[in-house]
C-alpha cells in the first residue's frame, strides 16, 4: 500500500462511492416509485372532477362484516343512473384503493339507503364507471411527501460524486481567510434540527395537545342516549407485532337526526394490551344501550369516554424530539457570535440630529436612562450549581464506598479504601461548598442602579446602591469598576482562559453603616478606556464588583457586567 | 509594558513552530503506517506536540495527493460533529485520510463504531494520551533540550537549567511551559533582555 | 508593505486612522498567471496568549482582472473595535489583498482608534 507523502499519484475511492450510491439509490427509487403511485392515484381523483354529474337511485346497500379483526366492515352499494339515454348500473363509491373507516361505513350506509336519490359522477369515456363521492382536491398535496425521499436520495448520490476541495494549511492562508464563519454548515445543521423540532411538535400535537383540547371542550358537550351497533377489538399488525384498539360503532339521535360514530375516546392510535380493550368491548356489546357525549354545535362529533386516561401521557414522549430539535437549533445559531470569529461590541448610541433628545449630553448622545444591573450569577444559581456538582460527585463516590464497605475487609478493601480517600475529601469539600453557598443565600443583597445603561469613555455617571437584608453584619463595602482581558487558549483537548485586570477604579470603600445601607457616587470612566469586546477566544470585559466584608461568614462577592460602548462618531 | 502582540511567546508564534522531525523520522513513520495498513496513533501526554505532529502529517498527506479530513475533539466538544454522518463515512475510499485529534474523548463503544465506520479509508491516524487504541506510530515525548530549541526558534534564549526547572514544573507539558514563558516575558520591563530567574 | 507581486499603499503612507474615516488604498498587482479573483479585505485579528480571532468587516472585489494592473479601493472604517494592546490580547486592524487561486496575499496593518494611536491597556 502506497501512502506516498510526496507522491503525486491520485486515485479515487470508487468502491465506497458505489456502495454509498446504492444506499441512496434505494431512497431515490423508493421515493420515485411512491411518487409515481401517488401521482396516478391523485390523477384518478382529479379526473373525476371532469366527469359528468348524474342522478342515481340506490338499488341495494348492505354492510359486510369484517373478515377478521384486522380489517374493517365493507359497505356494498349498487345504484342505477341514466347516461346518454342509456340506463347504467355501478357499485363504485369513490376512486382509489383504501378501505373506509368503520364509522364512515355506517354513516355512508345511512346516507346511501335503498331507494334514495343521490348524485353520482359518470366517466364519459366509460359510462358504466361512476362514483358516488369525489375525494377532496386538497389530497393532491400528498404528492409532495415522497419528494422528501427523492431529495434525500438525490442529494446523497450527488454528495458521493462531488469533488471535495482540498483544505489548505491554515498557517499558509491569508489571515482574512481564517474567518471561520460557516453559514452553509449552520444552515444544514439548522435544517436537521428543524426537522426534529417540527416532527416532535406535530406528533406531540396529535398525541397529546389535540386530545387535551378536545377533552376540555367536551366538558360542555351534551349527553345523549345511544345504541351500540358494532363492538370489537381491532388488531393492527406490523413488523413490531400487534397493537389493539377499541372499535365500537354507536348510533344516536339528536334533534330528529340520526348519527353514527365510532369515536371511543380522544386519544388516537392503537397500543399493546389486549385485555383492557376487551373489557371495554365486553362492557359495551352489540345492541346495548349507553350514553355518549356530542358537540351541540356539530352533532356529528361524538365520543363515548370524554375523560383522560393513562394512555394520554404517552403522548408526551415526542417532546424528546422537540427538546433535541429546539436545543440543537439554539446551539447551532447561538454559536454564530462566538465561534464564527465574529465579535460583539455594544452599539454606540446614535448621535441626535436636532434637539430631539430630552437631555442631550456633552457628546450629543441620546440619554439611555437609568438601569438596574443584574449580577452575572445569582446566589440561587450558584447554590444550584454547587448542589448538582456535590450530588453528582458524592453519588458516584458513595457507590464505591458502599461496595467496599459492604464486603469483608481484606487487603484489597483496605487498598480501595485508601484509594478513595482523595475522592472522599473532594466530596466533603463540595458538601462544605453547599453549606457555604447556603450561608451566602442569607447575605444582604446589593441592588445597583446606574444613571445610564451605556457607558462611554470619558463619561461620568451616577452609581447608586442599596443593600437589602441583614446589613448589620456588614463591616465594610467596596464597589469598583473592573476592566479585564480574557484570553482563551484552545489546543489539543484542553481549553483554558487567562484573565488580566488592566483597570480597577474604586467607587466606594466605606465602613459607615449608613453609607453601606444605601448611597450614590460618581463613576468616571477613563477617557482612553477600551470599550467592551467579545469574540470567540478574546474578550474585554467591564464589570462593577461589589465586595462586602462579613466576619465569620461568606463575604458578599458579586459582579455586575456593564457595557462600555465605543464613542459615537462625531458628525 | 510589553504589548501582547510583541510577546515572542504569543499563540500565533508558538503555533507556527513545527514538530521537530527529521527526514528519517518521516520515512520511519511512513513505513510503520504502511506496515499497519494505514492505521496508527500518536501517543503522548498533554503538551507533547501530538496535535502539531498530526497537523504536519496532514500537510504532507495533502501534498501527497490524499483527501485529508482532520477532526478535532476536546473536553468541551467530545463528540464527533454531525457532519461526520453515514454519508461521509460511505464516501471514504483508499485515497482518504482521516486524522482524529483527541481520540481519548470517545468512549470505547463509540471508538469501535468510529473504527468500523472508517474501515474503508486508506489512512486513519489518531492522537491519544495513552497507547492501545491503534498501533503506536510515535511516542511524543519532550525534554528540556527540546524546550531550549523551541525557545531559540522564537528568537529567545533559555538556559538548560531554566528549561529543566520549567520542564519539571509542568511535567513535560511544553504548551503550559510556553504559557508561563509568555507571562514571564510580559512582566519584564521594556529594554530588559533576560528572563527573571526561575525558581525551582 | 509590498512583495514582488502585490502591493497596498495609502496616501502619505498613513498608518493611523479614526473611526468613520475613509481609508483609501492604491492596489498594485503583477502576477505570473491571470488570477480568478482579486479581493481586498478589511479585517481585524487578535494576537497574544489566546487563540486567534479574525473578523472580516468588508470586502471589495476587483473586477475583470488582468495579469498586472492598478486600482483604487476605499473603505469607510467602522466605529469599532479599536486597536488595542494589553498584556494578554492585542487587536490589530489590517487590509489584505488576496489573489486566488494560490492564496497569494499582502497585508497592510494600521491603527484604528479615536486617538489615532493604539490603546494600551496598562495593568
Amino acid at each position: 500500500m502506497a501512502i506516498g507523502f510526496n507522491s503525486s499519484a491520485k486515485t479515487l475511492g470508487i468502491g465506497g462511492r458505489i456502495i454509498g450510491s446504492l444506499f441512496f439509490g434505494v431512497f431515490f427509487l423508493m421515493g420515485l416509485g411512491f411518487e409515481v403511485m401517488i401521482i396516478r392515484q391523485t390523477a384518478g381523483t382529479f379526473a373525476t372532477y371532469n366527469w359528468t354529474p348524474a342522478d342515481a337511485i340506490i338499488l341495494s346497500s348492505k354492510i359486510s362484516p369484517p373478515r377478521d379483526s384486522e380489517h374493517n366492515p365493507v359497505l356494498q352499494v349498487r345504484y342505477a343512473y341514466t347516461f346518454d339515454g342509456m340506463r347504467q348500473e355501478s357499485d363504485g363509491i369513490e376512486t382509489g384503493s383504501g378501505a373506509l373507516e368503520t364509522s364512515d361505513v355506517y354513516q355512508l350506509a345511512e346516507h346511501y339507503a335503498v331507494g334514495k336519490n343521490v348524485p353520482c359522477w359518470v366517466n364519459p369515456a366509460k359510462p358504466d364507471e361512476a362514483v358516488l363521492r369525489r375525494k377532496s382536491r386538497a389530497t393532491g398535496f400528498i404528492v409532495l411527501f415522497p419528494l422528501i425521499f427523492v431529495a434525500v436520495g438525490g442529494i446523497g448520490i450527488w454528495a458521493m460524486w462531488r469533488r471535495r476541495t482540498p483544505q489548505d494549511d491554515d498557517a499558509a492562508k491569508p489571515i482574512s481567510s481564517r474567518d471561520k464563519d460557516s453559514k452553509p454548515g449552520r444552515l444544514i445543521m439548522g435544517a436537521f434540527f428543524g426537522v426534529f423540532l417540527l416532527a416532535g411538535c406535530g406528533v406531540t400535537y396529535v398525541l397529546f395537545v389535540g386530545p387535551v383540547l378536545q377533552i376540555f371542550a367536551a366538558r360542555n358537550w351534551t349527553q345523549v342516549p345511544c345504541e351500540i351497533v358494532s363492538s370489537r377489538v381491532k388488531t393492527n399488525s406490523d413488523s413490531d407485532g400487534n397493537t389493539y384498539s377499541v372499535d365500537i360503532v354507536y348510533r344516536y339521535t339528536y334533534h330528529d337526526r340520526t348519527y353514527t360514530s365510532n369515536q371511543y375516546h380522544f386519544m388516537t392510535g392503537s397500543s399493546s394490551g389486549y385485555r383492557g380493550k376487551a373489557e371495554v368491548v365486553n362492557r359495551l356489546p352489540l345492541g346495548s344501550q349507553t350514553t355518549c357525549y356530542i358537540d351541540p354545535a356539530n352533532p356529528a362529533d361524538a365520543v363515548l369516554e370524554r375523560d383522560a386516561n393513562g394512555e394520554l401521557w404517552f403522548g408526551l414522549i415526542p417532546l424528546v424530539f422537540v427538546a433535541v430539535g429546539a436545543g440543537g437549533l439554539i446551539f447551532t445559531f447561538r454559536k454564530k457570535a462566538g465561534d464564527s470569529g465574529g465579535f460583539i461590541v455594544p452599539k454606540p448610541a446614535l448621535a441626535t440630529t436636532g434637539g430631539t433628545a430630552s437631555r442631550p449630553l456633552a457628546s450629543g448622545v441620546a440619554d439611555q436612562g437609568p438601569q438596574t444591573l443584574k449580577p452575572s450569577a445569582s446566589p440561587k444559581a450558584k447554590m444550584l450549581g454547587v448542589i448538582l456538582a456535590a450530588l453528582f460527585w458524592n453519588g458516584i463516590v458513595s457507590i464505591f464506598i458502599f461496595s467496599v464497605g459492604a464486603g469483608k475487609w481484606d487487603g484489597f478493601s483496605w487498598f480501595m479504601g485508601l484509594f478513595l480517600i482523595p475522592f472522599i475529601l473532594v466530596g466533603l469539600g463540595l458538601i462544605g461548598a453547599v453549606f457555604y453557598q447556603l450561608m451566602a443565600l442569607f447575605n444582604p443583597r446589593p441592588r445597583l442602579t446606574v444613571s445610564r445603561g451605556v457607558l462611554l469613555p470619558g463619561d461620568t455617571i451616577d452609581v447608586s446602591w442599596e443593600l437589602q437584608g441583614r446589613i448589620d453584619r456588614l463591616q465594610g463595602l467596596q464597589i469598583a469598576l473592573e476592566g479585564r482581558e480574557e484570553a482563551t487558549y484552545r489546543r489539543g483537548t484542553n481549553t483554558s482562559t487567562d484573565k488580566e485586570v488592566f483597570a480597577l477604579i474604586q467607587i466606594v470603600d466605606t465602613a459607615d453603616p449608613v453609607a453601606m445601607h444605601s448611597g450614590s457616587a460618581k463613576l468616571h470612566v477613563p477617557p482612553g478606556a477600551m470599550h467592551s469586546f467579545k469574540a470567540a477566544n478574546n474578550k474585554i470585559v467591564w464589570a462593577l464588583k461589589v465586595h462586602g466584608e462579613i466576619p465569620r461568614w461568606p463575604d458578599i462577592k458579586d459582579e455586575y457586567p456593564v457595557e462600555v460602548s465605543p464613542k459615537p462618531i462625531a458628525r | 509594558m510589553l504589548r501582547a502582540r510583541d510577546n515572542p511567546f504569543s499563540t500565533d508564534r508558538v503555533l507556527r513552530l513545527r514538530y521537530r522531525f527529521t527526514t528519517e523520522d518521516w520515512t520511519r513513520l511512513q513505513e510503520t503506517l504502511v506496515r499497519h495498513r494505514g492505521r496508527g496513533a500518536l501517543v503522548g501526554e498533554k503538551g507533547s506536540g501530538k496535535t502539531t505532529l498530526l497537523e504536519d502529517l496532514a500537510i504532507r498527506l495533502r501534498h501527497g495527493g490524499k483527501d485529508v479530513t482532520l477532526i478535532r475533539l476536546s473536553v468541551e466538544a467530545p463528540t464527533l460533529p454531525g457532519m461526520y454522518n453515514p454519508t461521509f463515512y460511505a464516501s471514504l475510499g483508499r485515497n482518504d485520510a482521516v486524522l482524529l485529534d483527541g481520540a481519548e474523548q470517545l468512549p470505547l463503544t463509540r471508538w469501535w463504531q468510529f473504527r468500523w465506520q472508517t474501515r474503508r479509508a486508506g489512512i486513519v491516524v489518531i492522537t491519544t494520551h495513552h497507547a492501545g487504541r491503534l498501533h503506536t506510530l510515535r511516542n511524543c515525548t519532550t525534554s528540556p533540550e527540546l524546550l531550549c530549541d523551541l525557545v531559540s526558534s522564537l528568537g529567545q534564549e533559555l538556559s538548560l537549567a531554566e528549561a529543566e526547572v520549567l520542564h519539571r514544573r509542568h511535567r513535560g507539558n511544553l504548551r503550559d511551559a510556553m504559557r508561563e514563558l509568555y507571562d514571564r516575558f510580559a512582566k519584564k520591563s521594556a529594554g530588559a533582555l533576560s528572563f527573571p530567574p526561575l525558581r525551582a | 508593505m509590498t512583495n514582488a507581486e502585490l502591493g497596498l499603499f495609502t496616501a502619505q503612507d498613513r498608518t493611523a486612522f479614526k473611526p468613520g474615516e475613509v481609508l483609501e488604498l492604491s492596489v498594485l498587482w503583477a502576477l505570473p498567471t491571470k488570477p480568478a479573483s482579486l479581493e481586498v479585505r478589511l479585517f481585524w485579528f487578535t494576537r497574544g496568549k489566546g487563540t486567534e480571532d479574525v473578523g472580516v468587516v468588508a470586502t471589495e472585489t476587483i473586477p475583470a482582472v488582468a495579469l498586472a494592473g492598478e486600482a483604487k479601493v476605499q473603505f469607510t472604517l467602522p466605529v469599532a473595535p479599536y486597536s488595542f494592546s494589553g498584556r494578554l490580547i492585542s487587536l490589530v486592524w489590517a487590509v489584505e489583498l488576496v489573489a486566488e487561486p494560490g492564496s497569494s496575499a499582502t497585508r497592510f496593518e494600521f491603527t484604528l482608534s479615536p486617538t489615532g494611536s493604539e490603546l494600551v491597556l496598562k495593568t
